[in-house]
């Protein structure tokens, strides 16, 4: 199954570097990852306008820059790496509103936005991610929410397997006992 | 649980209506103006080629028309040189060295200066009195020579 996998996106980028076949590739790369990437992206900008600019230009730069990537590079890590670089960029140049992010008052921010829907669960998530550290942030909603491997997740933040496996469990646990009352994770 | 559920359910994030279904073909329009707004490969190799050759044709007719301006000049200098040269040596052909004037002076014209002077100069008094001269000496060599020996002997 993994062969076949690793063959496929293998021919996708073969695929995608070929003058005559890249209209179709690229159709089929952004169909399959149009969603996810967009997830992935939500969680770091927060903004539905910002997570939709950051989108199209991963998917713009993944496009300029198809012709480097070489056949046996994992596709997926690639898209996401682009992703969080863009997602990184915004956020530096916005840098005002990244500073709102970290600040106590953030959750009432978001709250204004018309692409928010906040319910009893939502703010006691929020309130319980919070108090997670950064790492332990980044880690628990790249595999929980976003479904990556450990090593898809270590290949991204190019962190060690089993400190993001710690990072992980000592995340999980701890949402899990803030939202036992709510709901089972 | 969907990813999509997941995401609405925690994080309480919504999305504009059919954005996923509107959403990849946004991107690929976008894509597709970008691939169409970019000049074809070959039309950008012979654009670039173009400008190259552009590029050299007019540096080289620059450094050509250096060149020939700086060769017209050294023609130029070359042949006032030239002309200098003969102007000099014609000049020069028609003064003389000092020392040949000098070898010239003492050889002919003193002497004809001189010769001519003292002809002018002389009357025949002088010439009397020089020839008087020239008797009296040979008078006092002959009394040095002649009458004393005579006399002696």
């Amino acid at each position: 199954m993994k062969t076949q996998e690793t063959f496929s996106a293998a021919t996708l980028i073969s695929d995608l570097q070929n003058k005559d076949t890249q209209q179709k590739a690229f159709r089929v790369l952004v169909d399959t990852f149009h969603e996810p990437l967009y997830w992935f992206i939500r969680k770091k900008v927060i903004q539905h306008e910002w997570a939709d600019d950051v989108l199209q230009n991963t998917f713009i730069r993944a496009f300029k820059h198809i012709g480097k990537l070489h056949k046996n590079s994992n596709l997926k890590n690639w898209l996401y790496r682009i992703a969080y670089n863009e997602s990184m960029r915004l956020l530096k140049n916005e840098s005002r509103y990244y500073h709102q992010m970290e600040s106590e008052n953030w959750f009432e921010m978001i709250q204004e936005s018309p692409y928010f829907d906040i319910s009893d669960l939502t703010e006691e998530f929020y309130g319980s991610i919070k108090t997670l550290s950064k790492k332990q942030r980044e880690v628990f909603q790249m595999k929980y929410f976003d479904e990556l491997s450990f090593k898809e997740i270590s290949n991204l933040l190019l962190v060690n397997e089993n400190t993001l496996k710690s990072n992980y469990y000592a995340a999980e646990k701890h949402i899990k006992n803030k939202l036992k009352q709510l709901i089972h994770l | 649980m969907k990813t999509n559920k997941k995401h609405q359910k925690y994080f309480g994030y919504q999305v504009p209506q059919n954005y996923f279904e509107d959403g990849p073909k946004k991107i690929l329009d976008q894509i597709e103006e970008l691939n169409t707004r970019n000049t074809p490969k070959l039309g950008r190799y012979m654009m670039s080629y173009a400008i190259a050759a552009s590029l050299a044709l007019i540096i080289g007719l620059g450094v050509f028309s250096y060149y020939d301006n700086h060769s017209n000049n050294k023609n130029d200098l070359n042949a006032t040189i030239t002309l200098n040269a003969y102007e000099d040596a014609f000049i020069e052909s028609l003064s003389l060295n000092d020392n040949e004037l000098d070898s010239y002076f003492s050889e002919f014209i003193t002497e004809e200066i001189v010769s001519k002077s003292s002809y002018s100069k002389n009357n025949p008094e002088d010439l009397i009195l020089n020839s008087l001269f020239i008797n009296d000496s040979l008078l006092d060599e002959y009394m040095e020579n002649e009458i004393i020996d005579n006399i002696i002997l």
